[in-house]
């Protein structure tokens, strides 16, 4: 019998997809083109796994559906900061691969294969609805506001979901680069992001 | 010169569209089938243009626009509540067809719109109740709403949107049509089970 590890995190969430600004997925429609091609790239600013300090590390979860997400069989590729030392790396990707627990136990249900795990060079800029992360040669997201198409005028549409998995409240953005590279590949601009502040744990 | 009229109004507001829940409109981005076929329903809790109240009072549209919504050539029919008064008709006429400016909707949506159907002066049905409001303008346009559910666990979800720049709403509660039709001449259309909207609403110059 095995005594379940604490953990929690809390930090911000940038997130970029496929499909149109807000994505229909938020409001449990179809995605825009049919298919998945979501990122969510993470900074922890506190928590821990066991006592294992996870404060200033950055991760993220690639993915991409043939469909929308709750119908499966998508493909995974996670990537960790090199700055974590070896416990850290077990203690992230004992969350994140859904070992310990929602909201990833419930994603794992969605894919059907996880490439390996890389561990990669992030940089990082947490700005509101202008954030960035680069990691390694895996990973890009720049976002920018969504503009009104008549005036310009730029526009910062929230959507809160009480009941979401990822996160509970989200500020959309538009996707300015977008790409990933590697076993998972794809590559938009102009299409939905999102800025969220996550909080994940066992407790 | 003329002076502009001081109004305000204060209210519930009802929306069902073409579009996916959530509705893609709400974030800029194309709708969903690339048209826009819309039936909106106010009723006003507080409300006055001049010295006119128009307390009580419901109004609304049903529309169809062939493209997004801000690229035009719509049209729509207005409906007014059979109960109101001649000089109570014509403050609602002023504010819908944004005439009498202000913020809200009306004076934007109205350059939308390439042709104006004669206004239908009806009863109402309006059922305010959350996420399970419905309402109906006389025998022609009608919604009622359920909450989303969960794909997979079916549970019923409280998602919202915030839009600070939004002019229908600032925010809502983002629920599902399970009813929303018009069989008003061309606006013939139904789509159950697409993006409705429940929100409370201020518009006015005052």
């Amino acid at each position: 019998m095995t005594t379940e590890v604490k953990w929690n995190i809390q930090g911000t969430l940038l997130q970029g997809c496929n499909c149109a600004y807000g994505c229909p997925c938020n409001f449990n429609a179809l995605p825009t083109t049919g298919d998945c091609e979501g990122t969510w790239s993470g900074l922890i600013d506190q928590g821990s796994y066991g006592g294992v300090d996870l404060a200033g590390l950055n991760f993220t979860i690639i993915g991409d559906w043939p469909k929308a997400i709750h119908e499966g069989n998508g493909e995974c590729q996670l990537l960790i900061d090199e700055l974590a030392n070896q416990q850290q790396r077990e203690g992230l990707l004992t969350i994140l691969k859904g070992e310990a627990g929602p909201p990833w136990s419930i994603l794992k249900n969605t894919f059907s294969t996880y490439h390996e795990p890389q561990f990669v060079k992030y940089e990082t800029k947490i700005d509101g609805v202008n954030s960035s992360v680069k990691a390694g040669d895996f990973f890009h997201l720049e976002m920018e506001s969504i503009k009104n198409p008549v005036s310009g005028a730029e526009a910062f549409p929230g959507v809160v979901l009480p009941q979401g998995l990822l996160y509970k409240e989200s500020t959309r953005a538009s996707t300015k680069v977008y790409r990933a590279s590697g076993k998972i590949n794809y590559e938009y601009s102009g299409t939905d992001a999102a800025f969220s502040p996550f909080s994940w744990g066992s407790q | 010169m003329t002076t502009e009229v001081k109004w305000s109004i204060t209210g519930d507001y009802f929306q069902a569209c073409s579009c996916d829940y959530g509705c893609p409109c709400e974030f800029e981005a194309p709708p969903t089938q690339g048209f826009c076929e819309d039936v909106s329903v106010w009723r006003i809790n507080q409300g006055n243009y001049g010295d006119v109240s128009l307390d009580g009072l419901c109004f609304g549209v049903a529309a169809r626009w062939p493209q997004a919504i801000h690229l035009g050539n719509g049209t729509a029919v207005p409906y007014f509540d059979e109960r109101a008064t001649p000089d109570q008709r014509d403050a609602l006429l002023k504010i819908l067809t944004g005439e009498a400016k202000g913020e809200g909707p009306f004076e934007i949506i109205i350059t939308t719109l390439s042709t104006v159907l004669e206004p239908q002066y009806v009863p109402f049905e309006f059922n305010e109740q959350g996420r399970n409001s419905s309402a109906k303008m006389g025998d022609t346009a009608s919604l009622a709403f359920e909450p989303i559910k969960n794909p997979v666990t079916g549970e019923e979800e409280g998602i919202r949107v915030d839009h600070d720049t939004g002019f229908f709403f600032k925010n809502a509660e983002v629920v599902s049509a399970k009813e929303m039709s018009s069989t008003f001449g061309e606006l013939n259309f139904s789509w159950p089970n697409k993006a409705g909207f429940v929100a409370k609403i201020k518009y006015g110059n005052s």
